[in-house]
């Protein structure tokens, strides 16, 4: 695949009906990840098709800056999220369904000792507004730079760096690790 | 464990079920398919799609040009034994040839037909390709399987049917000489009834081995058809595809859709002709869009497919060359003839590798049938061929 991702929906654009497919098959699985990660797999399954049918009648509203449609799509996708979520009138879950993939060690101590890490990690993020939660767990998750952030969320890059900078300062308190991550080119953020 | 590491855990979920991701797939080539043809055939779209229309509208009216190649094509259809007539009502030459002039009143609202319109416009844009000069030959390398009946007896005995693969050479050159060659890997039996039925008959040897058959001028230019004749206009084609004037053959679209088949494997059809049998194909009712498929060799394309008692030919499509890259027949009900279950696969075909070359092999060449990838996808025309089984 040589073509970008804004070459291929040029091509979209012009007519070809084939070429939108072709970036489901780049990004369909990512976009379904991170659904999952947010709402649980089953409910993943069930909006998946509604993120594409979005983003194919959108299409004219790619953001140029990003060779990298990822960042465009996890937007639409957050908005059909939200859509769900306020029609389901559920409260926001961090990662539900996520605890299988929580189990990789054998030791029962060990698990038993991850299982609370891991319950003060859910508070925190829980604790954290919407906005610093969605900047952190684009870069963590979804391996999004803070500059990809900004275009998937429509915020300036310098407030998506503070919002990332803040949520790694909660994560520290309260957590009390070293939270840190590196954003390819972007300075480090702890 | 580190925050991040523990944080990077949360967000570990299941990749996607692959039929999720298909079904999306799917929707979205209709969906996508779908507005293409609406615009296709209101013509309002961007000028620069209503100008890539007028283009293909004046090549499609224009006279063919092509190269001195072979004219004459046979086709083969081997596999296809059991295709036969079937009754249904052909809706006339309805929306053939009409989606692509602006005005005109639409044809069949399927998603294969928005697929087929858009093949149709790829087509039209690719370059006429090279004919063979004097000492020259088209070279056409495929891999292929079809079914082979045996052992079945007056006093009795059991068929047996396999499915045998085999990998197929062919030079043809501007007079219609020529060789083919083919080799064949191990047969499979279809079913286990099949299979039984050949230990019945004490299992007598099933190996085929390979061909090696030349021919004079005019040997392979045996057919009926001469693709430079043809009409490049849709709706002109598909009125001597209907009335079975290029190629005999029981009436209906079915069997339309296999003579549209014909003419687009192993043949040198202009670009203009091929933009025309694409046409012809979206005008054709019964004929559904698969979205997308792989073909044998794995090569990702988009499918269109025509189901004929209980038979379901698929034909597979690069959509940025229109070329066609396989083809499928699976079995998916009653009828077919075959004493196997829905689904199996009774026979494909991919093309590899088409090309002008300056000699003929001195040899037989190479080992049989295993599935070949190709380096680079199969150009959008190739040779024709002449052909009896081996």
């Amino acid at each position: 695949m040589d073509e970008t991702d804004e070459q291929v929906l040029g091509w979209s654009k012009a007519g070809d009906p084939t070429a939108f497919v072709e970036l489901f098959w780049r990004h369909g699985p990512a976009v379904h990840a991170y659904l999952a990660r947010r709402t649980g797999r089953h409910d993943a399954d069930d909006l998946l098709s509604e993120v594409w049918l979005r983003a194919f009648k959108g299409r004219v509203s790619y953001d140029r800056r990003c060779p990298d449609a990822r960042p465009w799509l996890y937007g639409i996708a957050r908005n059909v999220l939200r859509a769900h979520w306020r029609e389901a009138a559920r409260p926001v879950v961090v990662a539900e369904g996520a605890e299988p993939a929580l189990d990789p060690w054998s030791d029962a101590d060990l698990r038993l000792d991850a299982a609370a890490q891991v319950e003060t990690l859910r508070q925190t993020l829980a604790a954290l507004s919407e906005d610093e939660r969605e900047v952190l767990l684009l870069v963590v998750w979804e391996q999004l730079t803070p500059a990809e952030v900004a275009v998937t969320l429509g915020i300036p890059q310098g407030t998506a760096r503070s919002r990332l900078h803040r949520a790694l300062s909660a994560l520290r308190c309260e957590v009390g690790a070293d939270a840190s991550v590196h954003t390819g080119s972007d300075p480090k953020e702890a | 464990m580190d925050t991040m590491e523990l944080l990077e855990q949360l967000g570990r979920v299941e990749p996607a079920d692959p039929e999720v991701l298909d079904r999306t797939a799917e929707a979205l080539l209709v969906l996508a398919a779908t507005e293409e043809r609406r615009s296709t055939a209101c013509a309002t779209g961007s000028s620069g799609r209503v100008m890539r229309l007028v283009r293909v509208a004046d090549a499609s009216r224009g006279p063919a040009s092509r190269p001195a190649g072979p004219t004459d094509v046979s086709r083969r259809r081997r596999w296809v034994v059991r295709v036969a007539a079937v009754a249904l009502v052909v809706g006339a030459a309805g929306g053939t040839g009409v989606l692509l002039q602006p005005g005109s009143p639409a044809g069949p609202a399927s998603a294969a037909a928005a697929v087929l319109n858009h093949l149709a416009l790829v087509a039209a844009d690719q370059p006429v390709p090279t004919a063979p000069g004097p000492g020259q030959y088209l070279y056409v390398d495929s891999v292929e399987a079809y079914t082979d009946t045996a052992g079945a007896s007056p006093s009795g005995g059991a068929g047996y049917t396999v499915l045998l693969p085999e990998k197929r050479q062919i030079w043809i050159a501007a007079n219609g000489s020529g060789r083919i060659l083919e080799t064949f890997g191990d047969p499979n039996f279809l079913s286990a009834r099949d299979r039984a039925n050949w230990e019945a008959a004490g299992s007598p040897p099933i190996q085929h081995p390979p061909a090696d058959m030349s021919f004079g001028p005019g040997g392979l230019v045996d057919g009926p058809t001469n693709l430079s004749r043809l009409p490049t206009n849709p709706s002109a084609l598909a009125a001597e595809i209907s009335s079975r004037k290029i190629e005999g053959g029981p009436l209906g679209p079915a069997e339309d859709f296999t003579q549209v088949a014909d003419m687009l494997r192993e043949t040198d059809a202009s670009p203009a002709l091929r933009s025309a049998l694409y046409q012809v194909a979206a005008g054709l009712p019964g004929v559904e869009a698969l979205g997308t498929v792989t073909d044998h060799s794995g090569r990702r394309g988009v499918g269109i497919a025509c189901v004929n008692k209980g038979l379901r030919h698929e034909l597979i499509f690069d959509p940025k060359t229109s070329a066609l890259l396989g083809e499928y027949y699976t079995i998916v009900g009653r009828g077919s003839g075959y004493d196997a279950p829905v689904g199996t696969v009774v026979g494909w075909e991919v093309y590899l590798q088409s090309s002008v070359v300056n000699s003929l092999p001195s040899a037989p060449a190479t080992a049989p049938s295993q599935p070949v990838v190709p380096a680079t996808p199969v150009p959008s025309t190739s040779t024709s061929t002449a052909v009896g089984a081996p």
